[in-house]
């Protein structure tokens, strides 16, 4: 088993007008990637080349240790991709699909299928169209986890659903991941999803990689640093991220929290949120300075 | 590949059977009026009027309940390249074990499973029609249905599908290659004719060379069919970019 399910290293991408410049990121075997971004950022276009749908420029994309585009059938046996819509003739039943399924995959479970409709209470013989957008997305995961997949790659899986299905999906990827062999790329612009049950995080916007590491890190490396606009000054450039100017004062991203607590100990520092940092991080590229 | 015939069969399920229940008809039909010749009112017509009547109407059942059986299921199975466009379904098929060869030659396979069927109901209508109205039947007669499937197979295996990704527009396309095709035969009977002097004996040279067409359009599509494999392939990957 390789140590690392997916490994991207220098990835250029020219798709569509938009750009992926340079990516490199890795995803360890056994654990969950939030994969976040605003809109229009690269998120899909990261995961489109991974499943070769796109071709690279330049670079490396390795899943499993197998070089994406020499071993593709090999690898696309053991990888399931769930989609923010339903992909599926919606003139089809549970039913039907899974016999779809199973003439496509040499690993298909039908039983695993069966019983995971059952355990999601999604009707047997309902054409898909007749699903709530909750139901339809349950019954990807059905089709996902169902042809024992190493790797769940989702592109914004949970948009859309309420929060109840969501927490129930997010409990589902949590078992998928419970032995050391199965892994999960989850891009989104849902952080507290992230927040949640992701290991390790990277962030992209514009086709850049912005930063990437362990979520836990990342968040306790960062913070918000409270001070008037005429303080900023005196905080060191290499500490700041970005500096938001609000109408009572300014809020700056410092990295390197544990030295600033010491470096700036009259300033009060506080915890921050994934989507704090990614708005910082993504306001950064207009300038050190912003406003509201 | 097998997956993707069952979702073709399971989203055309209700469409094949229709399809299925309207040649169904159109062969019961033919076959009546067939029998009307023997033992109906039209036994009464005079009998050069009945020999005529008869030849005309059954050279056309039998060729016709072919194309009506092809082009309906040509049509359908053709027409899901475009709604698996329009739902997702083709995207999908990108994180799938399957080659985009694999899905253009499914596609291909069901428009030659389609006229396999088309012959087989073309013959089968020409040899019912034939037998309840008591007639001999001749090979040339059997090779005329075939002949039929041959060319609307040989248009539905061209990537029109592909090249236009509208369903409609696609349809209107091989309408127009159909139209060209069956003129271009018009065409040919008249300009050997010396301009319709002469038709029925041209008609019948080209009848009586119709096992050599048969076998030419034969070597004609299967050469269309891995020239399309080819075609309907790159066309699929472009899609992508």
């Amino acid at each position: 088993m390789s140590e690392y399910a997916i490994e991207i290293k220098n990835v250029t991408c020219k798709f569509d007008g938009f750009l992926l410049d340079n990516i490199s990121f890795s995803v360890p075997s056994g654990s969950i990637m939030g994969f976040v971004g605003r809109n229009g950022a690269g998120k899909t276009t990261t995961i489109r080349s991974m499943i070769n749908s796109v071709t690279p420029d330049s670079g490396e994309i390795k899943i499993f240790g197998l070089d994406n585009c020499k071993y593709e059938q090999k690898i696309k046996e053991d990888i399931a991709v769930v989609f923010d819509e339903i992909p599926f003739p919606d003139t089809l039943t549970p039913l039907q699909l899974g016999k779809v399924f199973a003439g496509l995959y040499k690993s298909w479970d039908g039983k695993q299928y069966l019983s995971m409709l059952e355990r999601f209470s999604l009707p047997q013989k309902k054409r898909i169209r007749d699903f709530s957008r909750g139901m339809k997305m349950k019954l990807q995961i059905c089709t996902a986890l169902s042809h024992n997949a190493k790797l769940l790659i989702m592109d914004e899986a949970t948009s859309g659903l309420d929060p109840v299905v969501r927490s129930e999906m997010l409990d589902v990827f949590q078992e998928f991941i419970c032995d050391e062999e199965h892994s999960i790329i989850m891009s989104s612009h849902i952080t507290s999803d992230i927040e949640r049950i992701a290991d390790t995080v990277t962030f992209i916007d514009n086709g850049k990689i912005l930063i990437s590491g362990v979520t836990t890190e990342i968040l306790e490396d960062h913070g918000i640093l409270k001070c008037s606009a005429e303080e900023v000054s005196e905080i060191s450039d290499e500490d700041i991220v970005s500096v938001r100017i609000g109408e009572f004062g300014a809020d700056v991203m410092i990295r390197n929290r544990i030295k600033c607590g010491g470096k700036y100990s009259r300033f009060i520092i506080n915890n921050t949120t994934l989507d704090e940092i990614l708005l910082f991080y993504v306001r950064k590229g207009k300038g050190r300075e912003w406003s509201v | 590949m097998t997956g993707i015939f069952r979702k073709d069969v399971f989203v055309l399920r209700k469409q094949l059977i229709l399809i299925v229940l309207s040649v169904i008809g159109f062969v019961v039909l033919s076959l009546l009026i067939c029998g009307s010749f023997r033992y109906g009112n039209l036994v009464k017509l005079p009998e050069k009027d009945y020999a005529d009547a008869f030849s005309s109407l059954t050279m056309l059942f039998g060729p016709l309940a072919a194309v009506l059986a092809e082009l309906s299921l040509c049509t359908a199975f053709n027409g899901t390249i475009s709604s698996d466009r329009k739902n997702g379904w083709y995207a999908f098929t990108s994180s799938l074990p399957v080659k985009k060869s694999s899905i253009a030659l499914a596609k291909l396979f069901e428009c030659v499973a389609s006229a396999v069927l088309a012959a087989v109901v073309g013959v089968s209508a020409t040899v019912g029609c034939y037998l309840i109205a008591g007639r001999t039947l001749s090979f040339s007669d059997i090779l005329v249905p075939l002949l039929v499937v041959g060319i609307v197979l040989f248009v539905y295996m061209l990537p029109l599908f592909y090249v236009f990704r509208g369903k409609d527009t696609a349809s209107f396309f091989v309408i127009v290659v159909l139209f060209v095709a069956i003129n271009a035969v018009f065409a040919v009977i008249m300009i050997s004719s010396d301009n319709g002097i002469g038709f029925a004996e041209s008609a019948d040279k080209l009848i009586s060379k119709l096992p050599l067409i048969c076998l030419a359009l034969l070597a004609v599509d299967i050469v269309t069919f891995f020239v399309s494999w080819r075609i309907s392939t790159s066309l699929l990957r472009k899609c992508d970019k």
